[in-house]
């Protein structure tokens, strides 16, 4: 379930999924990236209080994020698609996540 | 993702498990929820500041904040923070207070840094959990950030506590061991300076004030933002001007500047660089610019101009003046100088202080190279014969005399050179002061009544005539280097060019025999005339220009009559050295008298009379000039004044060759055989004549007769003729008659001719000084009268291009166009213009008197 390598850290969600994503790529968020000096970052496991498929689009979304970030000035940016029933939800999580 | 089949989706409400979940189970008491949460909160800050970081789960303690700050429990969570903070922090300084280790500086300052740092690190991590907070909360209600209240907490509960107990301490500690390090103590707190400084920097001010909003550069910037600057810079540089005063004063104890200057370059040296390590970057200005005021600024002058037993500037730049006559040299103390240029120009990099005082110092010493060069001169004829072969020398020196004239020169080259080494050695090659250098000099060396123009211009002719002769043991470069630079120095251009026309000429027509101007294979005179067009511009030497070309045309007429005078049958013509010079071109006081020579009936004045033996002789080269050079429409005149005449005497004890002037020459042909066909010799004849008629046959005025007379009856070992009575006095009626018991050891005879003021005198004292103070007043007048047409010439090229100007600016563009050749005295230029206004040039304008208009 866990993944400790350095440059890798688990995003779990309550309902038992679980996502590895890159340190760096995490670490988009802010509120993620504090986690690091603190008990999560010895574990290299966050646990998460939402559903899988949030989590999954927010962990989508970070990527999307990470793989751009460079690109925003070109203009050559794919729409990031999200599906309509969850966006309210995603509002609330992404608030949370300061992303 | 999207549910498939379903036209119309649903967005789906946001979970509520998210603000439920943090408190887990239901409690419907608001207050209760809260105190749940906060007790949670307060237990992880405390491990967080206990350096637990690592046992706490961020994400649980990052959603209780999120949910107390979304049930607007924001107020009050960030003021139980804060005071949580705040008891955190008294308890910190309470164990700093109580602790044993403030008696020592050293762990006092470790202390602090470190409590700083953990406080830092602490309210990092809170403020990392109460991020949500920040984010929402602080910016709404316009309250500083969790981490900037962290820091306005510690200013207030630990350095600012107890009316700054601790801040008190810190910055008393600091500033002795800076003190310390200044004593010369060797201190070991260096790194927590550094670090507690650095705290002190970020004890910033405005946060406690400004609000969430970012606080922006200019408050940071503002005077006293933080704690380093309202308390401890003020107090820092109050403490350091104290102690650099008492640093200047034990300097100045010893009452030497070189003390002085070693001791506060090295102190200001060694702190520069230290203080930079500790300061902040606007302090470190501050202070050093304190520390030169008090140590540089205000006392460098008092330093400077210490006398020389308290080695000041004068002890430090005695060597110069020292060297001219010293036989071993010593060096200037290139050291202290270095250390001066470097303390001046810490306050002012023009270091105009120092060239000031310099400037003092030269002009001082300067003058005294008169004095020097004057008894250098006299040594010299005091240690050498009186049979010096350079040149005449009289034993009493005169500023003219060549050999002051040398020794002047030489000695301010010498001075000049060692101030430029001082330059090179002691200021950084500064050019600025080579400028100042030059222009100090100048002032010297241009002085009223010291005519250097003139002493310049004999030196040269001085050193051209030991070249010529080979006599010289100085390289030619090295003399045309000297000559150029001081012609520098000089400030009356038009004057030098004038005095070295005089000489100029006279090198010429003095010279007998087409006496060689070669040295090294270069002709001299051109060489250096070449050089000074390089450096004074074509116009300026025009005149030296033409005459220059005038010897070499007389040089090749004097060749070509030679041949002429070869092929002549009849044997008739005399060989001539022939030195043909245009009135125009050649110095008045040379060419002034030149037709008197033949004669003007309106003044009574009666031609000269050539004796005949030449007549036939000049009358064919008269021929030969005009028509067979196709100069007829130039006009020849012989000048008896000049030159010199070589005469075969046939004396009963033996024959010589007599080299003599040509007056002399003339005079003594009165006495040869009259015709070829006449058989009887001179001294069987014993023809005598008085002075009366001496002057009748030749018609040479009396002040050049006399002399003549003088230098071949009255001198002694050289009379050729005989004088009765015997006297030195040459009176009317005295009768003379060849001399012949005239004996000389050698075939070859020179006589001299004894100058008008002996002749009239009788004294031998004082023979070349007073005829070149009669040049030097003639050659003065020159100048004079030249200036006069080259401002006028000047005024009226002015006026013409504007038409009108006012006074003043017409006198600046005057001095200005004329810089480089001399600067008009006031008074000249106000007769020239009023010269002008006289010859309608121009007018003052009717309205403003002060206002020149152009007539056309």
């Amino acid at each position: 379930m866990s993944h400790p390598s350095d440059d890798i850290k688990g995003v779990t969600d309550s309902d038992k999924f679980k996502f590895v994503v890159l340190k760096k790529v995490a670490s988009i968020s802010s509120v993620l990236r504090n986690t690091q000096e603190f008990a999560e970052g010895r574990s290299g496991r966050i646990q998460l209080d939402m559903d899988g498929d949030i989590l999954e689009c927010i962990v989508e979304y970070l990527y999307y994020n990470f793989k751009y970030k460079d690109k925003a000035a070109s203009g050559s940016v794919p729409e990031f698609k999200i599906p309509t029933h969850l966006a309210l939800e995603l509002l609330v999580k992404a608030d949370y996540l300061d992303i | 993702m999207l549910p498939s089949g379903n036209k119309r989706t649903k967005i789906r409400p946001p979970r509520r498990s998210l603000l439920d979940n943090a408190i887990s189970g239901v409690v419907k008491d608001h207050g209760a929820e809260f105190e749940k949460s906060w007790r949670l909160l307060l237990i992880a800050i405390k491990l967080i500041q206990e350096k637990n970081v690592s046992e706490l789960s961020y994400e649980q303690l990052y959603r209780m904040a999120y949910t107390l700050v979304l049930k607007n429990y924001g107020t009050k969570l960030y003021d139980n923070v804060c005071q949580q903070i705040k008891q955190h922090l008294l308890q910190r300084r309470l164990h700093l207070v109580l602790s044993d280790m403030m008696d020592d500086e050293a762990n006092f300052l470790k202390e602090i840094s470190i409590e700083w740092n953990e406080h830092l690190q602490a309210m990092k991590f809170i403020s990392d959990v109460l991020m949500y907070m920040n984010r929402v909360h602080v910016k709404e209600q316009k309250v500083p950030y969790i981490y900037d209240l962290g820091i306005v907490l510690f200013l207030e509960n630990v350095i600012e506590y107890n009316d700054h107990e601790i801040g008190h301490r810190l910055i008393d500690t600091i500033i002795l061991e800076i003190n310390n390090s200044w004593k010369g103590q060797i201190i070991t707190t260096k790194t927590y300076i550094t670090k507690t400084i650095s705290m002190m920097n970020e004890l910033e001010y405005g946060k406690r004030t400004v609000a969430a909003a970012t606080v922006t550069a200019d408050d940071v910037d503002n005077e006293g933002s933080n704690y380093y600057q309202r308390y401890f810079e003020p107090r820092f540089l109050s403490v350091s001007s104290t102690f650099f005063s008492q640093f200047a004063l034990e300097c100045l104890a010893l009452e030497s500047g070189s003390h002085y200057v070693q001791a506060t370059s090295q102190f200001i040296n060694e702190q520069e660089s230290m203080l930079n390590f500790f300061l902040s970057t606007t302090t470190h200005p501050k202070l050093m610019q304190l520390m030169c005021n008090v140590l540089v600024k205000d006392r460098i002058d008092y330093i400077i101009s210490l006398p020389y037993e308290n080695h000041g500037l004068s002890y430090w730049l005695d060597n110069v003046i020292r060297n001219i006559t010293a036989t071993t040299r010593s060096d200037p103390h290139y050291e202290e100088l270095r250390l001066l240029y470097d303390l001046v120009g810490r306050f002012d990099p023009e270091r105009k202080l120092l060239k000031l005082r310099l400037r003092d110092r030269i002009i001082e010493d300067g003058q005294k190279i008169e004095q020097i060069a004057l008894e250098m001169a006299q040594n010299s004829i005091k240690s050498s014969s009186f049979s010096s072969s350079a040149s005449k020398k009289s034993p009493s020196i005169s500023f003219n005399s060549s050999s002051f004239a040398t020794n002047w020169v030489n000695s301010v080259l010498d001075f000049k050179n060692q101030y430029f080494k001082i330059i090179s050695r002691s200021f950084g090659r500064d050019h600025t002061f080579e400028e100042s250098i030059i222009s100090s000099m100048r002032t010297f060396v241009n002085k009223n009544g010291f005519n250097a123009p003139e002493i310049l211009s004999i030196y040269i002719d001085h050193c051209l005539k030991q070249l010529t002769k080979g006599g010289s043991k100085t390289p030619v470069d090295e003399l045309l280097g000297n000559a150029l630079t001081f012609i520098n120095l000089i400030r009356d251009k038009d004057a030098f060019e004038a005095y070295y026309a005089n000489h100029f000429a006279k090198r010429f027509l003095n010279s007998k025999g087409g006496a060689s101007r070669m040295v090294d294979g270069m002709d001299i005179e051109d060489l250096f005339i070449s050089k000074v067009v390089d450096m004074l511009g074509l116009s300026t030497v025009a005149k030296l220009l033409k005459m220059n070309k005038e010897t070499k045309l007389s040089w090749e007429l004097t060749k070509e009559w030679k041949k002429l005078v070869e092929a002549d049958k009849d044997k008739s013509l005399i060989e001539m050295e022939l030195k043909i010079c245009n009135t125009v071109d050649w110095p008045k006081s040379m060419t002034k008298d030149y037709r008197i020579f033949v004669g003007d009936e309106a003044e009574g004045q009666a031609p000269f009379i050539w004796p005949k033996q030449l007549r036939h002789t000049m009358k064919q080269f008269e021929e030969y000039w005009s028509l067979g050079k196709k100069n007829s429409s130039k006009k020849l005149y012989w000048s008896p004044k000049f030159g010199n005449m070589e005469l075969r005497i046939s004396y009963p004890s033996r024959t010589y060759d007599i080299s003599l002037s040509t007056y002399a020459g003339i005079i003594m042909l009165l006495f040869a055989p009259q015709s070829d066909e006449s058989c009887i010799l001179p001294f069987e004849e014993k023809r005598s004549y008085t002075y009366t008629e001496i002057k009748g046959l030749t018609q040479i005025n009396d002040a050049d007769l006399r002399r003549q007379l003088q230098s071949i009856a009255v001198a002694p070992r050289l009379r050729l003729l005989t004088k009765t009575p015997m006297s030195k006095e040459v009176n009317d009626l005295d009768i003379f008659q060849l001399n012949e018991k005239f004996k000389s050891p050698t075939t070859k005879v020179k006589v001299l001719t004894v100058s008008s003021s002996s002749s009239s005198s009788g004294s031998t004292g004082k023979v070349t000084a007073t005829t070149a103070d009669d040049d030097s007043l003639e050659v003065n007048a020159r100048i004079i009268e030249g200036r006069k047409v080259i401002l006028d010439a000047a005024v009226v090229r002015i006026m013409k291009s504007r038409m009108s100007l006012n006074h003043n600016d017409l006198i600046g563009e005057l001095l200005k166009q004329l810089a480089s050749r001399f600067q008009p005295l006031p008074l000249m230029i106000k007769q020239c213009l009023a010269g002008l206004i006289e010859k309608d040039y121009i007018m003052r304008d009717p309205k403003e008197r002060n206002v020149y208009r152009y007539i056309a």
